[in-house]
């Protein structure tokens, strides 16, 4: 009598994690957070029978492209997992917490690069999550286009959304698509209540925002709010 | 008194629910049925478990899911007792236990963000009066929750899922986002539709849990008019339909059944045994063949669903 629907699910995860100098004390946290966060999705949805039948995750280490120049952003591959933990483990532990220059970073520059990612396009349910760590502001988009000293960057990518506005269009909403799915996509933002990080928490679809600093701070029923609402959101 | 119009009565109402972990089961329901006037109430609530994680401590620490699913039952049952029957009154009815929910919600969480919304919840209700030899039955609501009749011609889906998706079969096998749902938060739609069957019918109400995680609208109807055929009494139709239900669903389950028309149980069973058949024989098939079949079987499905008017 019946038969049962067997749901899969294919989730990309891209962590965008602040690696500027004022991450010093928390920097340890976030690569936790980071290591354990992919772990605690996925039982949580195995929990809930959405078996994770492919999992990859990326990394996007951002710092300030002006102060920083050729160490501004490293950004890597997907990951596979669980084939390919060690290495994403090796690489989430090799980050450093350094430069920056000014307090505000280039936040958004290292959102624009996760949201280019190239997403898993293959089955019916997917799941495309970037999440970001970060203590800082951002600063505007293309800041860093120039040197402190006003010479062109060369180490600024080519191609980059012009503004919040451009950017926007990229992550898509209502009727019209960006560079993701919009009924996979989630943002999760660990970042303060800065003006452009609570614009996109607001105005953004699909967005959750912890404004407080970067991986400190939240208690474990806030945790299992976001592992929860990440999971059980279709 | 050869003349005399049969009068089609209420024959069972009843409800079937699992939860996936107990005493914190998002769904809630309500049912209601006249002996005197043969009215009904038949109502599922499935409280939304991801845009609704926040826990509330002044609620037990219980998720706004859990609350809104139980805040917006109680204002639906309130709306009944108190004798209305039209959606203005209903939508007035469920704004108010949103209120109430709001007013004594603790302030003091931390996230926010566009993907979360206050005490969200879907809704599917129908409510019944009998009219001499027919009767009228008005569906509301709002979500992805269901509402059905299902006759000798087969499942008929009367509402129409909230979800960005294509049909009823793609909303449950693929990844369609809900496009309103009741909340505390956010502006909601509560659709309403009235019907009337001249014929004897069971209807249902149901949250996804019953059906989303079956094949198939198909093999929903096989699974109620099968544990049906297979029970002795109507006690034990309950029995097997918890026990088939908790068998493959994969989320909490609420199933609110009312039947009107029949002279009892086993008439009811020989009334369905020849649609049983029928499906079993041609609309059961593996997984590759159901999408062919599904096309085949969605014009009976579809065929009562209306262009909706919303409140």
């Amino acid at each position: 009598m019946g038969s049962n629907f067997k749901i899969t699910y294919s989730v990309d995860m891209v962590f965008c994690i602040d690696c500027t100098g004022s991450m010093d004390n928390i920097i340890n946290i976030v690569k936790d957070n980071a290591l354990n966060f992919y772990q605690d999705l996925t039982a949580a949805m195995d929990a809930k029978s959405k078996k994770v039948s492919q999992l990859r995750v990326r990394v996007v280490a951002f710092r300030d492209y002006q102060y920083d120049l050729e160490d501004a952003m490293l950004v890597t591959d997907f990951f596979n997992l669980p084939e390919q933990a060690e290495d994403f483990e090796r690489c989430v532990r090799s980050l450093e917490a350094k430069g920056g220059g000014d307090d505000p970073e280039d936040g958004l520059e290292a959102l624009a690069y996760a949201i280019k990612s190239k997403w898993n396009t293959e089955g019916v349910k997917k799941r495309q999550v970037i999440v970001v760590w970060t203590d800082d502001a951002t600063h505007p988009l293309g800041f860093g286009k120039v040197k402190s000293n006003g010479a062109p960057n060369e180490f600024y990518p080519n191609g980059m959304a012009q503004d919040l506005n451009e950017l926007a269009s990229w992550w898509g909403g209502g009727q019209y698509n960006g560079f993701m799915d919009n009924n996979a996509k989630r943002l999760l933002l660990y970042a303060p209540d800065a003006p452009d990080w609570s614009s996109i928490a607001r105005n953004w679809d699909n967005v959750l925002h912890f404004p407080s600093e970067a991986g400190s701070g939240l208690t474990e029923l806030e945790y299992n709010e976001i592992i929860s609402t990440i999971t059980n959101t279709i | 008194m050869k003349n005399a119009k049969k009068v089609i009565r209420l024959n069972l109402i009843f409800r079937v629910a699992g939860e996936m972990i107990p005493e914190n089961g998002e769904d809630s329901c309500a049912f209601c049925g006249s002996d005197t006037n043969h009215k009904s109430l038949i109502s599922v609530f499935d409280g939304c478990g991801g845009i609704g994680s926040k826990r509330y401590s002044n609620y037990s620490g219980k998720t706004g899911a859990f609350i809104a699913s139980r805040a917006v039952c109680g204002g639906v049952c309130a709306w009944f007792e108190n004798g209305f029957d039209d959606a203005d009154t209903l939508k007035e009815y469920i704004n108010r236990s949103l209120s109430v929910c709001s007013g004594f919600a603790d302030k003091t969480g931390r996230l926010s963000g566009s993907l979360g919304k206050s005490f969200p919840t879907t809704a599917a209700i129908i409510y019944s009066v009998p009219k001499s030899a027919h009767l009228d039955s008005t569906c509301f609501w709002a979500g992805d929750s269901r509402c059905y009749m299902l006759d000798m011609e087969g499942l008929h889906q009367l509402s129409t899922d909230d979800v960005d998706g294509e049909d009823a079969f793609s909303n449950i096998s693929g990844d369609g986002v809900l496009k309103n749902v009741i909340s505390a938060s956010k502006p909601f739609k509560v659709h309403a539709e009235k019907f009337s069957f001249d014929h004897p019918c069971i209807l249902i109400c149901a949250t996804d849990g019953c059906f989303a995680y079956l094949s198939s609208p198909m093999d929903f109807e096989q699974l109620l008019t099968g544990t049906m055929l297979s029970a002795k009494n109507i006690s034990e139709w309950k029995i097997l339909l918890e026990k088939n239900l908790r068998k493959f669903a994969g989320d909490d389950f609420t199933l609110c059944v009312a039947a009107y028309g029949f002279k009892d149980f086993e008439s009811m069973q020989k009334y369905f045994l020849k649609r049983n058949k029928y499906v079993h024989n041609n609309y059961i098939v593996p997984e590759t063949d159901i999408q062919e079949k599904w096309n085949l079987y969605k014009d009976s499905y579809c065929s009562y669903m209306k262009t909706d008017s919303s409140q």
